[in-house]
């Protein structure tokens, strides 16, 4: 029986030990990528009134993150579109490609999730400083708070804003190893159990389905909560 | 000349259908189990039990960090474990505010205004 976690093991392709090789991690990325670029691409060369089929999905996409901005960043939100769209999407076809059977599912290394988590947290952090001046400093101490809660108040407020990438990335991270797990245990046993592999055979449909759900979610999360953060950095709570 | 009223019959037999997915629909949203409602349910527990994780792990980091560049081993790391503590508590409150808040405007969009609150209540 194949190991659960052999799965998540980085194999070089091409440049053998260097810290730069190429490895199945950054062809799973770039498979990512290129597959999202295109799906929008060819969907949208018809650019017709009455969109095809095709096109209707590259709409979802667009007006599922318009929305998402609209509602959670407010005014002023509509410049940042492009970011955290081409976030969602990255995120999104990583975590679904990695659904097929053989794939590599980048989105569960904590190094990923942490790069795009971090990217997140300095863009965010720039953009308040950038609208506040040092203003933005006030997000770590509440409006009206007497002066002398400042000792407490500021530490924990830094906490909380410095838990923010950590949290971000390794929910991310989390939901997808799990899954991924989970998904390779429970089929260990299909070969194991002989006639009565059936079961945790039967049991494996619905646990896909279930992580494909996961998939996506955890896509919009990632995406609505970077959307959150940048909503406090443009309007300060 | 058979066509029309087989044509009644047939928007009657899609409008019954079409009453039933809606009946099935609700009952969907509702309290029945489906695939995306647990794993919608999974996600807010684990968006909970991370966000207070993270701030435990920071807040120890930083005492952890301060402790070894001062040398004032368990101090700061016993003070900075309690904010992050209270660091996490602060998150998961206003985690649980915002699902909250997100909850609340969908019901409302959901029941078409918050007209229908008054008799109900």
């Amino acid at each position: 029986m194949a190991s659960p976690i052999e799965q998540f093991e980085i194999v070089p392709l091409v440049g053998g030990d260097s810290i730069v090789a190429i490895t199945n991690s950054t062809v799973w990325m770039v498979i990512a990528a290129t597959t999202a670029t295109a799906l929008l691409v060819f969907a949208m060369r018809g650019r017709a009134l009455v969109p095809t089929r095709m096109q209707s999905l590259a709409e979802i996409f667009y007006e599922v993150i318009a929305n998402m901005i609209r509602e959670n960043v407010g005014s002023g939100g509509r410049k940042y579109f492009p970011y955290i769209f081409t976030l969602f999407m990255f995120i999104l076809f990583c975590n679904v490609l990695g659904m097929i059977p053989g794939s590599m599912t980048v989105t569960s290394h904590i190094i990923v999730t942490f790069a795009m988590a971090a990217v997140v947290f300095i863009v965010v952090t720039v953009i308040g400083f950038m609208t506040h001046g040092l203003g933005y400093f006030r997000m770590f101490f509440p409006h009206g708070a007497p002066l002398w809660t400042a000792v407490i108040l500021v530490p924990v407020e830094l906490i909380s804003y410095l838990s923010r990438p950590v949290s971000l990335s390794v929910r991310l991270f989390a939901n997808m190893t799990v899954g991924h797990v989970l998904l390779k245990v429970i089929a260990g046993f299909v070969p194991l159990l002989g006639i009565f592999g059936i079961l945790p055979f039967a049991f494996l449909i619905p646990l896909t389905i279930l992580e494909i759900f996961i998939a996506v979610l955890q896509a919009y999360i990632f995406t609505i909560l970077s959307c959150v953060y940048l909503h406090d950095a443009l309007h300060m709570h | 000349m058979g066509d029309e009223p087989r044509r009644g019959v047939e928007s009657d037999d899609f409008d019954r259908r079409l009453r039933e997915a809606e009946a099935k629909a609700r009952q969907r949203s509702g309290t029945e189990p489906t695939d995306r409602g647990r794993a919608e349910g999974m996600a807010v527990g684990l968006r909970i039990a991370v966000e207070l994780a993270a701030a435990v792990v920071i807040g120890t980091a930083i005492g952890f960090g301060l402790d070894r560049w001062l040398g004032t081993k368990p101090l700061f790391l016993v003070v900075f474990f309690i904010v992050g503590c209270a660091a996490g508590f602060l998150n998961v409150y206003r985690t649980a505010q915002e699902l909250d808040r997100r909850r609340r405007s969908q019901s409302e969009r959901a029941d078409g205004g918050p007209s229908r609150d008054g008799p109900s209540r």
